[in-house]
């Protein structure tokens, strides 16, 4: 199964393709008071508004880490929407095992015209598969124990 | 194959045939003689058990297949009406309802031994086998029920695809904004007359998108028929809904936000308005109360009046929560006109229940109704005469697509407020910079406290001078409130969209504003930064 892989600390994620509209960078993010800390703010998309959350501090640090112009993955599913701010963007990748499964004939698998997703380098450790309604649940917890986190 | 994408089409489709079904079972409920009400009955179920077939979700076809039966035999003159039969086909819809949303298979239907009973119920009576299947998976329909299919002149599609395209609509219309500077070399006569065409273009598209987003008043207050004909049924009181300037067609954002305040309108005017039918008689009035929502325009804004022939309001109740509440004299209370004294009720401290029902105690009251509509922009004002009936008059602009708006900074924050909530702005000059200390006799609200923002020491603060609170009868005046910012950016028609789920679910922010600059600014309610005398703290709304 391939996944679109991202890293957040020291972790790296990966959750569905289909669920990844765009990938975008400079793009003004408009902050909003009162929201928690791991909420960014929001950014205009195509006419639509995203919330933006910091997976890094949402998940495990709890406290945002200031990026210049950071790079933006927008996602939607079901009928949410949200844009995630990684560490650090990786791309579509076939965990290794699959890959090696189908190295030397990609082809055999994958339409001609589209690019067969890269294997994860050796050194780089799988990615754990991330539900966005995990992520979600996450943060709504934020919203609960406002009273910390404010 | 993956089927998700046509069973989305199945619930959405089913969705309105049942919608349209349960408008035509109310009418048939009232007028059960006529017969086309019947045939259109059956031929909602009939597409129904036709679309379901083709899914292979074989015990809604099967079970549409027996409401049909009954249908036919209506039509026929084999089966008379009852109260019995007609509550038994609205609970088959409602049960058609929850089966084409969870379209699980029959083995792990939610509710087996409802489904089990009623579909026991409609095939009881039934005379002839069901209809076997064609090899293409359709039964074959009698030959004499077999009508005309509907003309297809018209898609259903999502609302949400709608504000998708308007919102690219949109974004192309700003993009007009980043074109490269063009030299006189380049900008011959052609191009710019092909510039000028090309955005004249783009605003005719903008405005036929915007048409899509409207809605009939006449579907609008279809949402309400089976709410109120069940209540009526279960309180033994006798109501029709009758609707005037049907026609006329408003933003489908609009009315979703007016669904819950008009369904409690609604649903006060059966409670407390309408007469049970033996007092009704026993004054000379039909045994059947009448309810009317009527829809006008006025100039930018939506008239909605709803409006019962009820006993009015319980005028006792009001003067005594004036006098003893608001310690009116009674020579005050007489002098107060119509409106004024009924606007009592929108008081958050009223309540002229005598029991707390699923009629009136619905968790929201009046005056939670009127700060909806107030959020809106819109107002609410009632007026009611003993045993005439009650009137309530909803104005609301037409469009929320797009609002006026004070756009002003906040520290590091940029935020927005309706121009309609601010009666004036000006400044104050501080001797050095520093925090504002607000000027003698100024009626001043800490913004920066209630938002928890650190605002810049400087020197110029602007003043947003809000609109007194309205007049409630009996209340002690209040000079409007003042807020100080840091900075007013800008005055100006914003586009607004909805929030984002997250901030939607915070309950703090009512849309958000696009500059047309392309920058965002959340839209605060004075309403909601008034509400507490602390800072604001976000409400987890899930779901």
């Amino acid at each position: 199964m391939e996944l679109f892989a991202f890293q957040a600390g020291k972790q790296v994620l990966g959750i569905p393709p289909r669920e990844v509209i765009r990938v975008v960078e400079n793009v003004p993010i408009t902050p909003v008071p009162l929201m928690p800390p791991c909420y960014l703010g929001l950014i205009y998309h195509r006419g639509e508004v995203f919330d933006v959350v910091d997976v890094n501090c949402l998940l495990y640090l709890g406290t945002a880490v200031a990026r210049n112009r950071p790079r933006i993955i927008l996602t939607k599913w079901s009928s949410r929407r949200l844009a995630l701010v990684p560490d650090r963007i990786l791309g579509l990748v076939w965990p290794a095992s699959e890959a090696g499964n189908h190295t030397g004939s990609p082809a055999a698998t994958q339409p001609q015209s589209q690019a067969p997703p890269v294997p994860m380098p050796e050194a780089e450790a799988p990615p754990r598969p991330l539900s966005l309604d995990v992520l979600w649940e996450s943060i709504e917890a934020q919203f609960d124990g406002s009273d910390e986190i404010l | 194959m993956d089927l998700t994408k046509y069973f989305n089409i199945f619930t959405e489709e089913s969705k309105t045939y049942l919608q349209e079904l349960e408008q035509l079972l109310i009418q048939a409920e009232k007028r059960p003689d006529e017969q086309h009400l019947w045939e259109e009955v059956h031929g909602r179920l009939h597409s129904l058990k036709g679309m379901a077939r083709t899914l292979d979700l074989n015990h809604i076809s099967t079970f549409c297949h027996s409401m049909e039966t009954w249908c036919l035999e209506l039509q026929q003159g084999r089966r008379t009406v009852t109260p019995l039969l007609m509550e038994t086909l609205f609970n088959g819809v409602d049960l058609l309802k929850e089966l084409v949303i969870h379209h699980t298979p029959d083995q792990s239907l939610p509710e087996q031994q409802r489904y089990n009973r009623l579909l026991a119920r409609f095939q009881a009576a039934q005379p002839a086998p069901p209809a076997q299947p064609t090899r293409t998976g359709f039964a074959t329909p009698a030959p004499e029920t077999m009508g005309m299919p509907q003309k297809l002149d018209y898609v259903r599609v999502r609302y949400s695809l709608i504000e998708e395209l308007l919102g690219l609509a949109q974004e192309i219309l700003l993009k007009d904004r980043d074109l490269p500077p063009l030299t006189d070399d380049h900008m011959t006569a052609a191009l710019q007359s092909w510039l000028d065409d090309y955005g004249s273009s783009l605003k005719d598209l903008m405005h036929r998108l915007t048409q899509l987003r409207l809605m009939s008043i006449h579907h609008f207050a279809g949402l309400f028929s089976r709410n109120l004909r069940d209540l009526a049924r279960k309180y033994g009181k006798q109501v029709e809904l009758n609707v005037q300037g049907g026609v006329l067609e408003a933003d489908i954002s609009l009315l979703e936000r007016l669904r819950e305040p008009v369904n409690h309108i609604i649903s006060n005017c059966l409670a407390h308005g309408i007469e049970p039918p033996d007092q009704r008689l026993k004054i000379g009035k039909p045994a059947t109360g009448q309810i009317l929502l009527s829809a006008q325009r006025k100039r930018d804004h939506l008239r909605i009046r709803i409006t019962d022939d009820g006993r009015g309001i319980d005028r006792e109740a009001v003067a005594t929560f004036l006098k003893e509440q608001r310690g009116l004299a009674p020579a005050e209370i007489d002098q107060l006109a119509n409106s004024a004294f009924y606007g009592t009720i929108l008081d958050p401290g009223f309540s002229s229940a005598v029991r707390v029902s699923r009629l009136a105690g619905r968790g929201i009251g009046m005056h939670v109704v009127h700060e909806a509509l107030t959020f809106l922009g819109g107002s609410l004002t009632i007026e009611s005469q003993p045993n005439a009936g009650t009137q309530y008059t909803l104005l609301l602009p037409l469009s929320l697509s797009s609002i006026d708006a004070i756009v002003f900074q906040l520290g590091d924050f940029v935020l927005a407020v309706p121009s309609n909530r601010i009666r004036a702005i000006d400044h104050q000059e501080l001797e050095h910079p520093g925090p504002f200390v607000p000027a003698a006799g100024l009626n001043y609200h800490d913004l920066g406290k209630t938002f928890k923002i650190t605002q810049r020491r400087r020197k110029t603060y602007h003043l947003l001078h809000l609109h007194a609170p309205p007049d409630n009868p009996g209340s002690k005046s209040e000079n409007g409130i003042c807020v100080a910012v840091d900075k007013v950016i800008a005055i100006r028609t914003l586009m607004v969209l909805p929030p984002g789920d997250l901030m939607a679910g915070a309950g703090i922010y009512s849309g958000i504003g696009v500059l047309p600059d392309g920058r965002l600014a959340p839209i605060v309610e004075p309403e909601v930064w008034l509400q507490d005398s602390g800072p604001l703290r976000p409400t987890s709304q899930k779901g």
